[in-house]
């Protein structure tokens, strides 16, 4: 239970652009797994984020300036300013009974990818990554991926600013060709999880894992504000991570989702 | 449970309740909720208009509870509508429409809004604790308003109306009185107490955007007993009792001080939606092990 009681700690480090940043908090030893998230309050804004580095001591949060909390935590939260974490809250990518995976990041999905590769060199096991994003300094942060031998790590961009122009979902077709991938883990704009897993399905049917995100209010399983149509289940408590084969059969998942007020919006 | 429980006029398949503002904003989550043993599922309150709420952090968790205000955000009646039919196609669960209104007026013009076919039984919010920079007190400290929100819901809906109170108000038996002489059919009893605030020790701000809270959870199970033993003296409608049960044995207090059903609310939190179907497992096999019969129960206390 103590993970659902928030506590404050100090940011000490920040790095990234103007839209987007990464901030460090030293929060000590805490049985984290890639694909959880923390809710993230600073200054009475408070948003789900996912963990995007976790080495034993020290947890970073990458955060896109995209609404009003993000866009406050970005242009004011500086170096020793104090946030509210509360987590590690969901559940997490499986990887116990897998060797070989393949990983896609679009947009700041690109956050708990980057962990989950991180997490998945340290044990040697091999991941090939496919980062998507509109321009390549939003991806900087993950740039020291590649430095590991386990990792193999492609960047996709809108603008052709990095390495190769268009989708991220241009590059699986080589890796699954090249690779014996025995599942796949995702993150990122619904519609192009659709794509990526459409796409994936033609050549293999091994296992696709998402991470999904929903409006939460409470992150802790109670409030309903992030239930999926028809399937009632949760993204905070029953996710954030579900199966495609799942997922497909819910209503939503590509089509829309629900604001704060609980009220339908098309994707 | 083998048999059904009457309450209000209305067949309950299953004897406890899913509390409003808790896995209530979409029919599939009430839907869900209901296949974890819940025999009545009360949706969030519904106010008239659509209500943002207020911004997050709107709950936090301490170490015996919960406070929250997520300051009654509704998708309005129309939105409501569709989902509460949806649960009412979906599942055998007895639908209890959630109403909330900041004048008497909204209240009955949003029952009225309410399409009667979508639910079985309206339950009056007039003591929600997190709204009173908005709309002061609430109608749920008097006995005069409170009375006066009923009679006037009364003539909105031929279907069974219940009230939901707060521990707030020293006397809520005088409450619970008022509100069967202006005609509901039952009580629900407790809403949040306090309201109630946590602070953070390193940035000495109140954990809360609102400051503020309603205090649910394990906490304030012993105040929601003794509420629902004061209301079972008070009045002789049924009574939903409810407030920081998450255990069979809280449960069983609560029905033996007088309660004809249980909620669970904050409970999920601590045991999941699967919480209905184990308290309702545990309440057959202590009436079997006392050789006693689920009526019998019902307000125990009071016979000895």
């Amino acid at each position: 239970m103590n993970n659902l009681i928030e506590k404050s700690y100090k940011t000490f480090r920040v790095d990234g652009c103007t839209d987007q940043k990464t901030f460090y908090f030293k929060i000590g030893k805490v049985d984290i797994k890639p694909g959880q998230f923390y809710m993230l309050n600073y200054n009475n804004s408070q948003k789900p984020f996912s963990v995007s580095h976790y080495d034993g001591e020290n947890i970073g949060f990458t955060i896109l300036k995209r609404g009003n909390t993000t866009l406050h935590m970005i242009e004011n939260a500086k170096i020793g300013d104090y946030f509210g974490l509360t987590g590690p809250l969901g559940n997490s990518f499986h990887t116990e009974q897998y060797t070989n995976f393949l990983l896609i990041g679009g947009g700041v999905g690109a956050a708990p990818i980057y962990f989950l590769s991180e997490y998945l060199s340290k044990i040697n096991k091999k991941n090939s990554v496919l980062f998507g994003s509109r321009t390549s300094s939003l991806c900087d942060f993950t740039h020291n991926l590649k430095s590991n031998k386990s990792a193999t790590v492609s960047y996709y961009t809108d603008d052709n600013s990095g390495e190769n122009q268009g989708f991220v979902t241009n590059g699986i077709e080589e890796i699954l060709q090249k690779e014996k991938i025995d599942t796949v883990c995702l993150c990122g704009p619904e519609k192009m999880m659709i794509v990526a897993s459409e796409k994936i399905k033609k050549f293999t049917s091994v296992p696709i894992q998402i991470s999904m995100e929903r409006y939460m209010k409470c992150g802790i399983g109670i409030c309903g504000s992030c239930v999926l149509d028809d399937i009632g289940l949760r993204v905070c408590a029953d996710g954030p991570v579900f199966d495609y084969e799942l997922l497909i059969t819910s209503k939503e998942f590509g089509k829309y989702h629900r604001n704060s007020g609980g009220l339908i919006e098309k994707f | 449970m083998t048999h059904t429980i009457k309450f209000a006029g209305v067949n309950f398949n299953r004897n406890g309740v899913l509390a409003s503002g808790i896995l209530g904003v979409t029919g599939s989550s009430m839907i869900k909720t209901a296949q974890g043993g819940a025999g009545g599922i009360t949706c969030k309150s519904i106010s008239k208009n659509f209500r943002k709420g207020h911004p997050t952090p709107v709950l936090q968790v301490f170490k015996h509870g919960v406070i929250n205000a997520v300051g009654l955000s509704s998708t309005g009646v129309d939105n409501s509508n569709n989902e509460l039919r949806n649960v009412k196609n979906n599942s055998d669960a007895v639908v209890i429409a959630s109403v909330f209104g900041g004048t008497e007026i909204e209240f009955k013009e949003t029952i009225e809004e309410l399409d009667s076919s979508v639910y079985d039984i309206i339950e009056l919010n007039i003591s929600c604790p997190n709204v009173a920079d908005e709309f002061g007190h609430a109608f749920a400290n008097s006995p005069h308003s409170a009375s006066n929100v009923m009679r006037i819901a009364r003539s909105a809906t031929n279907k069974p109306i219940i009230v939901k109170l707060s521990p707030n108000y020293p006397n809520i038996g005088l409450i619970a009185k008022a509100c069967e002489d202006a005609g509901a059919d039952g009580i629900t009893a407790i809403n949040t107490v306090g309201p109630g605030m946590l602070i953070d020790i390193n940035t000495f701000q109140p954990k809360l955007t609102n400051k503020v809270g309603g205090v649910s959870g394990p906490a304030i199970l012993p105040i929601a007993i003794r509420a629902v033993y004061d209301i079972y003296k008070a009045v002789t409608i049924p009574i939903i009792g409810m407030g920081g049960i998450t255990e069979v044995e809280d449960a069983i207090q609560m029905i033996a001080v007088g309660a004809q059903l249980y909620g669970v609310g904050t409970g999920i939190l601590y045991h999941g939606i699967d919480i209905f179907n184990t308290i309702n497992t545990g309440i057959d096999e202590y009436l079997r092990e006392k050789n006693l019969q689920y009526d019998d129960l019902v307000g125990i206390v009071h016979k000895q």
